[in-house]
């Protein structure tokens, strides 16, 4: 019967180290990426336009980017995102965990001024260290 | 049937470690339900954020073995420090409510504290929690984990830990033990499993709302 829970749990475990080897297999597939000196990739086109590339991803008339401290997780990026739009004018966000920055989407009447974008990160749970409007 | 005090003593063991691995405080409004199995216990914890620094949650839990079950709202006080690359935590939480025992009440509280530090690819974190019972012994329990990820993922992609938890819980009957196991997350949803050297294996999901 022992026998048996260890098989079971070693089964388990085992299962689940392969679950957790596929997306590292899958990190390592960099076709048509250019590896940065920090060690993350970037694809090629963006490599030419990096901020084009940035505008292009998130759905606005205009950004503003933060350059936020405490960035680690996707968890910390959910938090952000849920935070930020709620905020009028806000139509999208997203987090680079890499380049620890925040781009916010905004209408093309919206306004998310630097105090303010500052206070809601703030109440998120991060601090904001730069800001530039885009 | 087994000592009251011996059986509370028990549930005692078996509850404390969800409080830490949970993290029961995420964005303001937002709310972390947590589940947690494994072969003595079946667990549900929710917490809503009330800001950056404090949650309120409710928590049950169900004992199979004793068929015996607790329930009770906890406050959790946390504080963040941020840096370019990595960020720590610390939480201090406290509840009280009943443990009910053949249909019997007893009242109970508890309370702990826990730090971490994390980046992308490194994970540390150490807490002790207590749990009190009228008519029973107060309980003493510490927890500390190491993590790292074997590929640092960006965000909308799985995330991955293979993480150790080392437990101490003085009295038990098994006073250490050690957890290997995976975590991961993706978007609001954070699952692990593992198998403790206590026996067993261990799951535990949470998502965020």
């Amino acid at each position: 019967m022992k026998d048996k829970t260890m098989k079971t749990q070693t089964l388990t475990l085992g299962l689940l180290m392969a679950t957790l080897s596929l997306p590292a297999l899958a990190a390592e597939s960099h076709e048509g990426m250019h590896q940065m000196p920090d060690g993350s990739w970037m694809k090629n086109a963006e490599m030419a336009a990096p901020e084009k590339a940035v505008n292009s991803a998130v759905k606005a008339d205009k950004t503003v980017v933060a350059s936020v401290n405490g960035l680690v997780c996707d968890f910390c990026a959910q938090s952000i995102k849920k935070t930020l739009m709620k905020e009028p004018g806000v139509t999208d966000v997203k987090v680079d965990l890499t380049a620890k920055t925040v781009t916010v989407g905004l209408k093309a009447d919206g306004q998310l001024e630097e105090a303010r974008l500052k206070g809601l990160l703030k109440e998120a749970g991060y601090d904001m260290i730069a800001y530039k409007v885009n | 049937m087994k000592p009251i005090p011996i059986m509370l003593c028990g549930l005692a063991a078996a509850a404390l470690p969800l409080a830490v691995w949970a993290r029961p405080i995420t964005y303001p409004g937002g709310t972390n339900v947590m589940v947690g199995t494994d072969p003595t216990m079946d667990m549900v914890h929710a917490d809503y954020t009330i800001n950056k620094d404090w949650a309120l949650g409710w928590a049950s839990t169900h004992y199979k073995d004793m068929d015996a079950s607790a329930h009770g709202p906890q406050l959790t006080r946390g504080w963040r420090w941020n840096y370019p690359d990595s960020q720590a935590n610390v939480y201090v939480w406290g509840g009280a409510g009943p443990t009910f025992v053949d249909d019997k009440a007893h009242a109970s509280g508890w309370g702990g504290a826990s730090a971490d530090w994390e980046d992308r690819r490194w994970y540390t974190q150490a807490g002790t929690s207590f749990h009190t019972t009228a008519n029973g012994p107060d309980f003493l329990w510490q927890t500390a984990r190491v993590g790292v990820a074997p590929y640092v993922a960006e965000a909308g992609q799985l995330h991955s830990w293979l993480m150790l938890q080392v437990d101490h819980t003085p009295g038990a009957r098994e006073t250490w033990s050690a957890t290997p196991m995976v975590r991961q997350f993706w978007g609001d949803y954070l699952w692990e499993a593992g198998v403790s050297t206590r026996g067993g294996v261990m799951l535990n999901l949470m998502k965020t709302f």
